[in-house]
């Protein structure tokens, strides 16, 4: 460690005031504090500070990332060896896998970093942390096949129109993540929607296919006609409940494994990172919606009507997205009880998107970025009602 | 320890709050050491919440230990008293760690001083009556206790005989003695109920006549089992209770005591009174009793020298007027990587840096922090994570308030409520983006109240 403050100590003249490089000083504080602690001390009370500070609020959503990353690899790995007839053993699925994820996530980091730099430099604020967290959420949500460019150009919408151009961290209204994909999902329907984009051939194929036509379990559901059983032809495809929640079909890349999700989540909910408010009235909103809906489902209506709410929890991005996206702190609301409320609606749209829109599978992207957008509104009521309510509330 | 409130309504804890290291090991098992009379103190002549107090003495007159030195006609006010025999000098100015600029009386110590286990006795050892069959009327208790100067010694400084008094007005049905010391490291309390718990059960006694309370409680944090046993071994036949309350930070603080002992609310701008209750801390207890039964002025105070960055840790009991300077070198001076010292605990202390000032009534430890005790921080963009509305005890919305107050929109931060906050730091400490909350919400306080007067 001595070595490296050297180090910073014999470069710092260069990124200060009249220092040569004075344009990057945010590059250099972001990695200096990254390896040490500011050295700035605490000047006023409180003292003693918790643990818990934005380095560490970051690198908690990476950690609790990573299950869903790895999985990631490797379900996509498996489904790509599987369709084009490789060898199904551990290190081949793996390292096809990471052949196709990782130039997805470097592509995102090093895009979404020059942005970053970019508008630190220009308008000299410090570079968050929280660029870390969304250069990696990103690809997660992507279908593997999606070509390099366009996660390029996803992840410089997410940034420079989802985050920058509202002030930077804290101050954008919706995901930057999600913002990215949602502009991917819009502009190029063909590679982000469909059949044949949840599997990526990858270049090791041995037959040269560009991509393999297998649908996500919410795309079969779709092909469920009045009086199906959603059940029994997800059922008949091979998709049975534990798989379902295992995550092992074709599907974006860390959204397959609501397991993983799971984890991912109890690790956020436990640091203190997210809010398990969000979480549970998620699951709450889409169980409730789900039975209320096979209230009314009958042999002539939608047959996702009578789908058990439960399935919807383990199928497509929802785990994935209330795990983490809803619960980003700077779009969801800052107030305790609208939290509730907040995840609940986004349990609902999601639900409802998927019943009713067939178009729009991934009903939980839509369902997150709209509640983004009201989370501002949730607090403005909440805070008008605790003061109305105020004999000061201990 | 669990929980033991017996006839009481409260749950033992309170909504919100947080939970810093405490840390009280450091100091909590040094028994209460004399510290000798310093060669000079300076007694700022404010140390309590009120009006300030005018020298009744002249430059050059010779006091004695316990003698009235500065006085004030102002109801909410405590007279002053020399802790030492000696010659008072000029009258000067001092910079209090909180930032004040007080006039000051210094008092040159001669001749031999009460010192060591005799002022000991004198304070807190010895005998200490629990029944009094009608010897005392309220009304004479509470004028001791403002004869003997007594303010709050839990930090606030509050005059004592304001709230331990008969009060026609507003029936008080209970007394609370608080010795929750919630603030981390500080052992002031903790100690003086292993060691003078006998004091604490006469002055409550003495408490509970002077306000008309009928029930009296003895409010302690179950992270000290040791000072909860002395205490219900030293109540032993008497009618006052022993409630341990859940460790949480500010546990301590009135109004989290009255909801968690009591389950009653305080709203904002009232006082315990208003919802019949009286709060006092162990210590002033101790020292009303020493000031009703043996008419010992408040001359002198325990402190806890704690924290990573001093040689010696200890629990003194010092003169008031003391310079921090001596009281530090007294501990062994500092360690090499102290970083902050503070007058008081980390969470609500003041960092001060000149070591020729006094120590006040009010002040309760003086911490010393290493380096590594005290995060460095950076401020960042704040995330809307919404921590401190999470841990809030008063139930504010601090960023909203700091927000304003940054902007100094004295209407907006008023709407907000921003004079309930009682600047306890939980905000600022749970922030993850480091924003000094407290200091920008103290800022937008004295604003808002500038723009009142106005």
């Amino acid at each position: 460690m001595k070595m490296i403050q050297k180090i910073f100590d014999s470069q710092r003249k260069h990124f200060e005031e009249k220092g040569k490089f004075r344009m990057l000083h945010p590059l250099f504080e972001a990695t200096e504090t990254f390896f040490f602690f500011p050295g700035i001390l605490i000047k006023n009370s409180p003292f003693v500070r918790d643990n818990l500070d934005m380095k560490r609020f970051m690198s908690f959503v990476i950690l609790a990332l990573i299950p869903p990353s790895v999985f990631g690899i490797y379900n996509t790995g498996w489904q790509s060896c599987k369709a084009t007839g490789m060898s199904l053993d551990f290190s081949t699925v793996f390292f096809q896998g990471a052949l196709i994820v990782l130039p997805l996530v470097m592509v995102s980091y090093a895009v979404g970093f020059f942005w970053e730099i970019l508008f630190a430099s220009l308008r000299k604020h410090p570079i968050s942390e929280g660029f870390l967290v969304t250069g990696l959420l990103f690809p997660l949500t992507l279908p593997p096949s999606v070509p390099l460019w366009q996660a390029a150009v996803g992840i410089s919408f997410g940034v420079v129109i989802g985050k920058e151009v509202f002030g930077g961290t804290g101050r954008n209204i919706f995901n930057p993540a999600l913002t990215g994909r949602a502009f991917l999902f819009f502009a190029y329907p063909t590679k982000m929607s469909g059949d044949s984009v949840w599997v990526a051939a990858g270049s090791f194929a041995k037959e040269a296919v560009d991509a393999v036509s297998s649908a996500t379990p919410l795309a079969f559901s779709n092909l469920a006609v009045a009086g199906d059983n959603i059940e029994s032809v997800l059922e008949k495809v091979g998709f049975t409940v534990t798989k379902l929640f295992l995550g092992g079909y074709p599907g974006s890349i860390g959204g397959t494994s609501a397991l993983c999700c799971l984890v991912g989540a109890i690790i956020l909910v436990l640091a203190g990172v997210a809010s398990y408010r969000i979480i549970a009235g998620g699951i709450l909103g889409v169980y409730i919606t789900g039975l209320v809906l096979n209230l009314f489902a009958g042999p002539q209506a939608n047959p996702w009507m009578a789908l058990p709410p439960f399935y919807h929890l383990i199928m497509g991005g929802f785990a994935f997205g209330i795990a983490y996206m809803a619960t980003d702190p700077v779009s969801a609301p800052g107030m305790d009880h609208v939290k509730w409320i907040y995840g609940f609606a986004i349990g609902t749209l999601t639900v409802l998107i998927r019943v009713f829109n067939p178009a729009y599978p991934e009903g939980v992207m839509m369902a997150i970025l709209f509640m983004n957008l009201f989370s501002p509104l949730l607090d403005h009521i909440e805070i008008k009602f605790k003061l109305k309510n105020r004999i000061l509330n201990v | 320890m669990g929980i033991r409130l017996k006839k009481l309504k409260g749950k033992g804890t309170f909504q919100r709050g947080v939970h810093p290291p405490g840390r009280k090991e450091i100091s909590a098992d040094k028994k209460i050491e004399i510290m000798p009379a310093p060669g000079k103190v300076i007694l700022p002549l404010l140390q309590n919440i009120g009006a300030p107090c005018k020298s009744i003495v002249k430059p050059k007159q010779v006091v004695e230990l316990g003698e009235k030195i500065a006085d004030s006609k102002e109801f909410i006010s405590a007279a002053i008293h020399s802790p030492i025999s000696g010659t008072v000098l000029k009258e000067t100015t001092v910079t209090l760690p909180n930032g004040r600029h007080v006039p000051a009386l210094p008092i040159r110590g001669e001749g031999t001083q009460l010192d060591g286990q005799n002022l000991w006795d004198r304070l807190y050892g010895g005998e200490w009556p629990k029944k009094f069959d009608g010897k005392f009327s309220p009304t004479e208790i509470s004028d001791k206790i403002n004869e003997g100067g007594l303010v709050g010694l839990g930090g606030a400084a509050f005059p004592t005989h304001v709230k331990i008094a008969p009060n026609p007005k507003k029936q008080v049905d209970t007394l609370l003695i608080n010795g929750c010391e919630c603030e981390p490291y500080l052992t002031t309390d903790y100690r003086l109920m292993v060691e003078a718990s006998e004091a604490i059960i006469s002055g409550s006694i003495l408490g509970g006549i002077a306000t008309g309370a009928k029930d009296i409680v003895i409010c302690i944090e179950d992270n000290k089992p040791e000072a909860i046993q002395t205490m219900q071994k030293a109540a032993e036949g008497t009618d006052i209770q022993i409630a341990a309350l859940k460790t949480k930070y500010p546990q301590g603080s009135e109004r989290h005591l009255i909801k968690a002992v009591l389950d009653r609310i305080m709203p904002l701008g009232q006082l315990p009174a208003d919802v019949g209750v009286a709060v006092s801390n162990v210590g002033t207890i101790a020292a009303a009793a020493g000031a009703v039964l043996r008419d010992t002025p408040l001359t002198h105070r325990v402190v806890s020298v704690t924290g990573g960055g001093i040689k010696n840790p200890k629990n003194l009991l010092v003169l008031i007027g003391t310079p921090y300077g001596d009281i530090i070198e007294y501990c062994g001076g500092l360690t090499e990587d102290a970083a902050v010292v503070t007058s008081g605990g980390p969470m609500m202390g003041f960092a001060f840096t000149d070591f020729t000032m006094p120590i006040t009534k009010g002040t309760s430890g003086i911490t010393v922090l290493t380096k590594k005790d005290t995060k460095k921080a950076k401020e960042t963009a704040c995330i809307r994570c919404g921590l401190c509305v999470d841990v809030c005890p008063v139930n504010l919305i601090p960023t909203r308030l700091a927000t304003a107050a940054r902007h100094r929109d004295s209407d907006l931060a008023e709407k907000y409520n921003i004079t309930a906050c009682m600047e306890c730091g939980c905000c600022a400490y749970t922030c993850p983006a480091n924003i000094p909350l407290v200091q920008l919400i103290r800022m937008g306080k004295v604003m808002v109240i500038a723009n009142r007067k106005n």
